[in-house]
């Protein structure tokens, strides 16, 4: 089984050891996973995202045929994004992850149209409450139908099924896995199908060996898993294992 | 004239004083905030009764009151008779009793707006009957199956159904606005929502989708007029989101 998992986090705030670079490696080692694109949270509590994108760039360039990175960015600092671009090709970037409450508007698009161009995933967190972020994944996929927008950590079964049904509408909106139920995910396939489904684990809060375990126990096809283990991501980002 | 698009009546939990349960309380609450009509829908099924006994509530109500108030019906697909029997009070209330609309209230019922077996069928009878339905919103945190985006994606599903999106999404009113900004046959009710996000939607949406609610006795006819009366819109589009737009709607002119 191969396996990518598209959201491991470095240097989470309240986790410090447990997402060090090296506790990081030893996991993706441990859990079986082929290829992992990481982020840096160190900027949510420190609000230094150049900081932060370098730290995940130093990361990826120790072993860039399995590790690849998501940007974390102020959504209105397009600067930001072209900074980290510098550093290191990022494949996708976090838009809004747990705990920077912003919404989407104007002031966004350009970093968007960047990001766009650049060819790069948008990854945005959705949450049970507001900022829901849905709408904003709406908006994105809406104005740019080529770029793949990501619904990352979809807190709640009640969640998955509102998510689920936005992804049925949007050819460009996937749903990470991460925090899924076993329902959710089978749910999911019937309404919006696998190949909208894309495997991320979340780590630290989530085990990629955990999150594995739920997608196989989900009650649908081999070629289904397939898809969301890797292939999905495989294609979306450009990534070979 | 000056209409509220969602109250209830009787209030049935009894935690809620006993007068909120009187007509005649209402009436004069309605009297002291200006209010000309109130639609208004019966509590019985949320406190675990039966949803045809409370429409029966509202019938006798609006009888009595029938310059003052409109009737919507409850439906309550999953209560143990069954959805055709859900099918059928949709049906007796709007042709034999008059009423106006249908209540749908997922997260207190167990089903969801994506249900093919409780929801679609429904809404599919409200077509038939060309009646719009008040679909009740919570964030998944706290009333799941009730989100603006389960909404949104019905209405995609029935272009010809006319949903009321109720409460302004509730805290998720950012994806209430997207979803009826997208959806022609989407309208916003305002209950539950502050002056901030109303005037945020008539600065999205316009003034013309937009009808004033209260969710009276749960929240008061001054708290719905106030944020009305609040809100950083201008007096033509205050006067058709307090009334003009309800009328039009439900063809009152």
């Amino acid at each position: 089984m191969k396996l990518i998992d598209i959201n491991v986090m470095l240097n989470h705030p309240v986790y410090q050891k447990d997402t060090t670079p090296d506790a990081i490696a030893k996991i993706i080692d441990a859990d079986g996973v082929n290829a992992a694109v990481v982020s840096s949270l160190k900027p949510l509590a420190s609000l230094d995202f150049d900081a932060g994108n370098k730290a995940a760039s130093e990361f990826v360039k120790k072993d860039p045929k399995k590790l690849f990175g998501f940007a974390i960015v102020n959504p209105i600092k397009l600067n930001q994004l072209e900074t980290a671009m510098k550093i290191l090709p990022f494949k996708g970037v976090r838009l809004s992850p747990n705990f920077m409450w912003i919404e989407y508007s104007e002031a966004m698009v350009p970093l968007i149209e960047f990001a766009a161009k650049q060819k790069m995933a948008i990854h945005v967190s959705v949450t049970p409450e507001r900022p829901s972020n849905m709408k904003m994944c709406a908006e994105i996929a809406e104005r740019f139908p080529n770029t793949p927008v990501i619904m990352g950590q979809i807190w709640t079964p009640y969640t998955w099924v509102e998510a689920s049904a936005l992804s049925r509408g949007y050819k460009n909106i996937f749903l990470e896995v991460g925090f899924a139920t076993t329902k959710s995910i089978e749910d999911a396939v019937e309404v919006a199908g696998a190949s909208k489904l894309i495997f991320g684990s979340g780590f630290p809060n989530m085990r990629p060996k955990a999150a594995v375990e739920i997608v196989k126990l989900a009650s649908i096809s081999e070629s289904d898993r397939d898809l969301i283990f890797w292939k999905n991501a495989s294609s979306l980002l450009g990534i070979s294992v | 004239m000056i209409i509220d698009d969602h109250t209830h009546f009787p209030i049935s939990d009894p935690i809620w004083p006993d007068e909120w349960r009187k007509a005649d309380f209402m009436i004069k609450s309605m009297d002291q905030w200006g209010i000309d009509k109130s639609i208004v829908v019966c509590t019985d099924p949320i406190n675990g009764g039966d949803y045809k006994v409370g429409n029966q509530k509202v019938y006798d109500v609006v009888k009595q009151y029938p310059d003052r108030l409109i009737g919507f019906a409850w439906i309550h697909p999953t209560q143990s008779e069954g959805i055709e029997v859900a099918l059928q009070e949709a049906r007796r209330c709007v042709k034999e009793r008059g009423f106006k609309g249908l209540k749908l209230h997922p997260c207190t019922e167990m089903y969801s707006y994506a249900s093919k077996e409780y929801c679609y069928p429904i809404i599919e009878e409200s077509i038939k009957l060309q009646v719009p339905v008040f679909c009740h919103t919570g964030d998944p945190a706290t009333c799941p199956y009730s989100g603006s985006v389960l909404i949104a994606d019905l209405a995609d599903r029935y272009p010809d159904a006319k949903l009321i999106l109720g409460h302004l999404g509730h805290r998720r009113w950012n994806d209430a606005i997207w979803a009826v900004k997208k959806r022609d046959n989407l309208m916003l009710d305002t209950s539950f929502g502050q002056t901030s996000a109303i005037t945020v939607a008539v600065r999205t949406l316009g003034a013309d989708r937009i009808m004033m609610g209260s969710d009276w006795p749960i929240n008061s006819f001054g708290a719905s007029t106030g944020h009305m009366k609040g809100a950083f819109i201008r007096d033509e589009e205050r006067q058709k989101l307090m009334g003009d737009n309800a009328a039009e709607y439900l063809r009152l002119k």
